[in-house]
């Protein structure tokens, strides 16, 4: 092993939030511009995530530089169940995300690709070229 | 490491992730990395290992018998 770098994730592609989405059991809703969150009020963004078991939604904006951010509201029962769901500040969903876009470019490069979970929590993803 | 994976990506709870090649030597990792790097996000720290400074291919050691004329 030659070096180590560490990388501060940017959601780049809908694709990948989406497949990421799925394996939590959220929807991403394309095209829907009004996020739900405390008071009945809603936010406007880009695109929705649904989460199940809660009112709350995550709304994801793309930035003018191509990136998406995503916000949301953890206050009371409702955004209870929804850092249970995705974790604190979305992690698990970003986690997922930075997986599916691993993954994906993995098989680009025609690798082959395997993932595991380990004990701290992290999941690894290993790619290895196929001779 | 024979065998084993070429590239390792280890993504924590947050969705930070940490790149690692350990089928490469050499300077051949970083351009082996260097589209998954982009993907992911933004490069935060990078710890180059002894290995990067290791040629990445195998040297040749060959006995060559010279003939005096």
């Amino acid at each position: 092993m030659s070096h180590m770098t560490q990388v501060s994730l940017e959601i780049k592609s809908l694709a990948e939030l989406e497949r990421a989405c799925n394996r939590l059991g959220l929807t991403l809703v394309r095209g829907k511009t009004k996020a739900r969150y405390y008071g009945h009020s809603t936010m406007t963004c880009d695109h929705v995530i649904e989460v199940p078991r809660t009112a709350f939604d995550i709304a994801v904006k793309r930035l003018s530089n191509g990136t998406f951010t995503l916000s949301c509201d953890f206050y009371g029962q409702e955004g209870g169940i929804l850092k249970q769901t995705c974790g604190n500040d979305l992690g698990l969903l970003k986690q997922a995300y930075a997986v599916e876009v691993a993954k994906r470019e993995g098989r680009k490069k025609g690798m082959s690709v395997t993932e595991e979970k380990t004990s701290n929590g992290k999941i690894r993803v290993k790619m290895k070229a196929v001779v | 490491m024979p065998g084993g994976p070429d590239i390792i990506v280890e993504v924590d709870p947050e969705g930070n992730s940490v790149v690692t090649a350990p089928g490469f030597k050499g300077r051949a990792c970083t351009e082996a990395t260097k589209e998954l790097i982009a993907a992911l996000g933004t490069k935060t720290s990078e710890k180059k290992t002894p290995d990067f400074y290791q040629p990445d291919y195998e040297p040749v050691k060959k006995k060559v018998k010279v003939k005096s004329a």
